[in-house]
């Protein structure tokens, strides 16, 4: 997938700018779907313990790809949604929103054979993708560095904020 | 709601989860059209003509002749690939995906390649890279909100 600082600074970037034109959007909700934009990387959770620990250790079928899938995305944010006592729906609405944003721009990535990872899961399983970059090309990094850069300057400067936290 | 309903219900959500990673690796190999690393690690002629995809470390290019040697990692262990019409460039330590036809004798026939890391270093950068977004993510989420230890649940900062 693109990596964890990409995934957040496009969720950043784009919720920030959705907030000049949603008025409850304020930069605490931004936050939260940042939050969700990381969700598709705790399947990263295999470096601490690889899945055929798990395989071999419980003897079952194991994989942590649905992690970063739609099917992890909706459970996870119901899990994190929960460490949350207010405004529960529109927390959970954020970290979904965050994650898809997260899954589509993975959902971009190029592979050989023209479709790509399981991150529809359970409904689309492999999916076309156009194969627009690969996760290790700085330049995925620097535009979305640049594009998160303009958001802030543009939301400090010449968004009128006064009313939000 | 109480937070013993809360555990509860996160529990369940969490179980569903890991149910979901026994489904998929039960499922999978249904929706993957072409042989698994696995399949050929068991049985490698029987595939021979069929199209696949695979991904593989880089052990070795030749230039020369548009040639490289992977190593595909599988469930219980790894083989080596030839790769044959490689028309990319990548140093060994890196990755590819290949997807082509299969020819006798460990050898793929490219039809295309897609470089994931162009060299070994290009893992160091992508987890680096991670690191700081998810120090990013902290930073900002609290300096937005914070722990109640009453409720023991975020809360809005400053309210």
């Amino acid at each position: 997938m693109a990596d964890l600082l990409s995934h957040v600074l496009i969720a950043y970037a784009l919720l920030t700018a959705a907030s000049w034109l949603i008025e409850p959007l304020t930069h605490r909700w931004v936050a939260v779907g940042m939050g969700g934009a990381a969700i598709p990387d705790l399947v990263k959770l295999e470096l601490l313990v690889d899945e055929g620990v798990i395989q071999r250790t419980l003897d079952i079928p194991f994989e942590y790809d649905p992690i970063g899938s739609l099917a992890g995305v909706l459970l996870i944010a119901g899990v994190i949604t929960l460490l949350f006592t207010h405004e529960r729906r529109r927390v959970y609405t954020l970290l979904v929103t965050g994650g898809t944003l997260s899954l589509v721009g993975d959902g971009l990535r190029a592979y050989a054979d023209g479709h790509a990872s399981f991150w529809l899961y359970p409904f689309w399983w492999r999916p076309p993708t156009p194969s627009l970059y690969v996760t290790s090309d700085p330049r995925v990094l620097a535009s979305t560095l640049v594009v998160a850069v303009a958001v802030a300057l543009v939301d400090r400067y010449l968004v009128d904020t006064t009313g939000s936290d | 709601m109480h937070t013993a309903v809360r555990v509860f219900v996160a529990a369940l959500l969490l179980a569903v989860v890991a149910g979901a990673g026994v489904h998929y690796d039960v499922a999978e190999p249904t929706h993957w059209p072409y042989p698994t690393d696995d399949d050929l690690a068991e049985a490698y002629e029987p595939a021979v003509g069929e199209p696949a995809l695979l991904f593989g470390d880089v052990q070795s290019v030749d230039p020369t002749d548009n040639t490289a040697v992977i190593t595909v990692e599988h469930d219980t262990g790894e083989f080596d690939l030839r790769v044959t019409n490689l028309d990319t460039s990548v140093e060994p330590g890196g990755t590819i995906q290949v997807y082509g036809t299969l020819q006798p004798d460990y050898t793929i026939a490219a039809r295309s390649t897609v470089v994931v890391n162009p060299a070994g270093s290009s893992t160091t950068y992508k987890y680096a890279v991670s690191a700081l977004g998810a120090l990013l993510v902290l930073i900002y989420f609290f300096r937005q909100w914070q722990v109640d230890r009453d409720t023991l649940g975020f809360v809005p900062r400053g309210d």
